[in-house]
């Protein structure tokens, strides 16, 4: 039995999410995916367009299982890719959560503005990275979880790199 | 600087076996300055693909060095590259990295250009009281003094004094033609580029791309990832050909692999990968070996990192990536990527393509970052000693004028070559970059008398 999604739910689970990140909690980060969640982020077919079919069109990320996830913190975590080590601090800012209307019982696609400031401990440099969020959230085994998530990049002249935990 | 500061900073004597390169290449901005007045903007630099401006009046934008630029399709199916500034008071008169425009019009006085870079309108010129030396200008697009479209593959120089593209482009030419004829279509650009920048020397990238010896050390992470992916034998998503076949392996036997110099700079690392159903283009296979003969298919599909000196590199493995060099300062440079594929592919193959170029080549994917991270600690590192760095010696006993076994089959001639296992891991191709760049600073230097 699941309630139909409220508004305090769904940007609690979008602000879990950027919190578990910010502070490490990988394995409960992994938690609050579906197994067949799809990781998405588009690139810009040019200045005004996003690119929308994963199929035919570069993305930026497109991780289409919870393993892909899993693969990446894995990554993040080997202290193998100098790339992820030291991690960047980063903050995770989630706001303007919109919820369908009528929110589902069972799904409901959510949208949201995002932030993420960034700090590199390795050379002092910072940045921001900001953007959308539409995140389909999905009622199973008594949670809501994370079906599917796209994050539409708004800054996407990347200095240098871009991982999961960044955005 | 003199064209002698020049040759102070490599020192190049094949004959001792001694080649080595001087830290401050990477970091003096006198010299950077020298590189964009002489190399990016005093030779031929490439600028995009004529696919990607398919219909007349077609523009795309972009930059020889620091002059921005406007390659255009007329209305007579033309191309031509003009600068991309206007004649009145300068400002740009494209905007937008790509677009479709049968007349400009300048944002800022309102003066006109067709898409043959011809002025077509001055504002309210007849009230205006100009003086009949006004009349006798030229009011057009000011044309980029060379332009060239080598199948589909579009140069131009800012510079008159330059060797015929064709002779640039010289032997090279051959691994140019492997990757346009793939398909009927020739090469097109997957939409989506990606830019990205690293606060380091453009010279890092061109490195990068035809040494070997980072692989195994700088992608450590993902090449584990490959490994832990095999023996989960997922039914992954990336359908890797790195999966396959890993001629890096340590102990494998034989030749593998190798490298190719060109006159005037150009650069190819290469192994051996195999007709492997991994690989998207393996859908042409057979249609390819009618075509072309086993030899030249096979080249088709063996790894390659080719670099045409100096702002471009196509690289071909698992998927292919196409990037522009854009240096920016002495320690930034952008770098433009494109997923590059053979027109006309299967939506399979495409999306196989796809996938597979996210996994590796994306500053966000698995592979791209560290490189991009190891350039940075570099740029740091170098300041630590005035002198010589060691990373250009590795196969100097190995490289061998001419052609070779390999070559021989597709008609190419390069100016050197070196044959190797996978723990070879040539640096002497290197080489011909660095003379390439002393001999365009030193003749650029020339030209301009010192200074």
């Amino acid at each position: 039995m699941s309630a139909a999604l409220t508004a305090a739910t769904a940007a609690e689970l979008l602000a879990l999410e950027g919190h578990y990140l910010d502070t490490r909690q990988w394995e409960k980060w992994l938690d609050l995916f579906t197994e067949d969640v799809v990781f998405w982020v588009p690139a810009w077919r040019d200045e005004a367009e996003p690119t929308t079919d994963p199929d035919r069109e570069l993305s930026l990320i497109y991780d289409i299982d919870r393993q892909a996830l899993v693969d990446r913190v894995w990554r993040i975590r080997s202290g193998m890719s100098v790339a992820s080590t030291p991690l960047m601090r980063t903050a995770h800012q989630v706001s303007n959560v919109l919820l369908p209307d009528p929110p589902g019982e069972t799904e409901a696609e959510v949208r949201a503005t995002w932030a993420v400031h960034l700090f590199n401990p390795a050379n002092g440099r910072q940045h921001v990275f900001f953007g959308l969020y539409e995140s389909t959230l999905r009622f199973v085994d008594g949670r809501w979880k994370i079906a599917r998530k796209k994050v539409l990049l708004l800054n996407d002249r990347i200095p240098t790199v871009l991982d999961i935990y960044m955005i | 600087m003199r064209p002698s500061d020049i040759d102070a900073l490599l020192d190049d004597r094949p004959a001792d076996g001694a080649f080595r390169v001087n830290r401050r290449v990477f970091t003096d901005p006198d010299i950077f300055d020298l590189e964009m007045r002489h190399i990016f903007e005093g030779g031929w630099m490439f600028l995009g693909l004529e696919s990607q401006l398919p219909k007349s009046h077609d523009f795309l934008t972009t930059t020889l060095g620091r002059k921005p630029v406007v390659v255009m399709r007329d209305g007579d199916g033309r191309l031509a590259c003009y600068y991309n500034s206007c004649r009145h008071r300068g400002a740009l008169i494209c905007r937008l990295g790509q677009g479709n425009r049968r007349l400009h019009v300048c944002p800022y006085h309102g003066w006109s250009y067709d898409s043959a870079g011809k002025n077509r309108n001055i504002k309210s010129r007849e009230q205006g009281a100009y003086a009949p030396a006004f009349d006798k200008d030229s009011h057009d697009l000011q044309s980029v003094a060379r332009f060239e479209n080598y199948r589909g593959l579009l140069f131009a120089s800012a510079a008159a004094d330059v060797p015929p593209f064709l002779e640039y482009l010289g032997e090279a030419r051959h691994l140019v033609d492997l990757a346009v004829d793939q398909s009927p279509g020739g090469l097109e650009l997957v939409p989506g580029p990606v830019r990205f920048t690293f606060e380091a020397n453009w010279k890092l990238q061109l490195e990068n791309s035809c040494d070997p010896y980072h692989f195994t050390s700088v992608h450590t992470s993902y090449l584990r990832l490959l490994d832990q992916r095999r023996a989960a034998q997922q039914d992954s998503k990336v359908k890797s050909v790195w999966n396959d076949d890993r001629p890096w392996a340590e102990g494998a036997k034989g030749v593998t692999g190798g490298t190719f110099s060109f006159d005037h700079g150009h650069v190819l690392n290469w192994q051996i990968m195999g007709v492997l159903p991994t690989l998207p283009l393996y859908e042409r296979a057979e249609q390819l070996l009618k075509e072309f003969g086993a030899a030249r298919r096979d080249w088709m599909f063996n790894m390659r990192n080719l670099s045409i000196f100096p702002n471009v590199q196509i690289a071909e493995n698992a998927s292919s990536q196409l990037r522009i060099i854009r240096p920016l300062a002495v320690n930034r440079t952008e770098m433009i990527t494109w997923c590059v594929a053979p027109a006309g592919e299967s939506a399979d193959a495409r999306r196989q393509r796809i996938r597979q170029y996210e996994d590796f080549f994306n500053p966000s994917g698995l592979a791209t970052p560290d490189d991009a991270t190891t350039f940075e600690d570099t740029q740091c590192g170098y300041p630590a000693e005035a002198g010589w760095l060691q990373g250009y010696a590795r196969g100097m006993t190995a490289t061998r004028p001419g052609g070779n076994p390999m070559t021989a089959p597709i008609g190419m001639t390069p100016a050197a070559g070196v044959l190797g296992g996978p723990e070879l891991c040539d640096e002497t191709a290197l080489h011909s970059y660095y003379r390439a760049w002393r001999d365009r600073l030193k003749q650029g230097l020339e030209r301009d008398g010192g200074a």
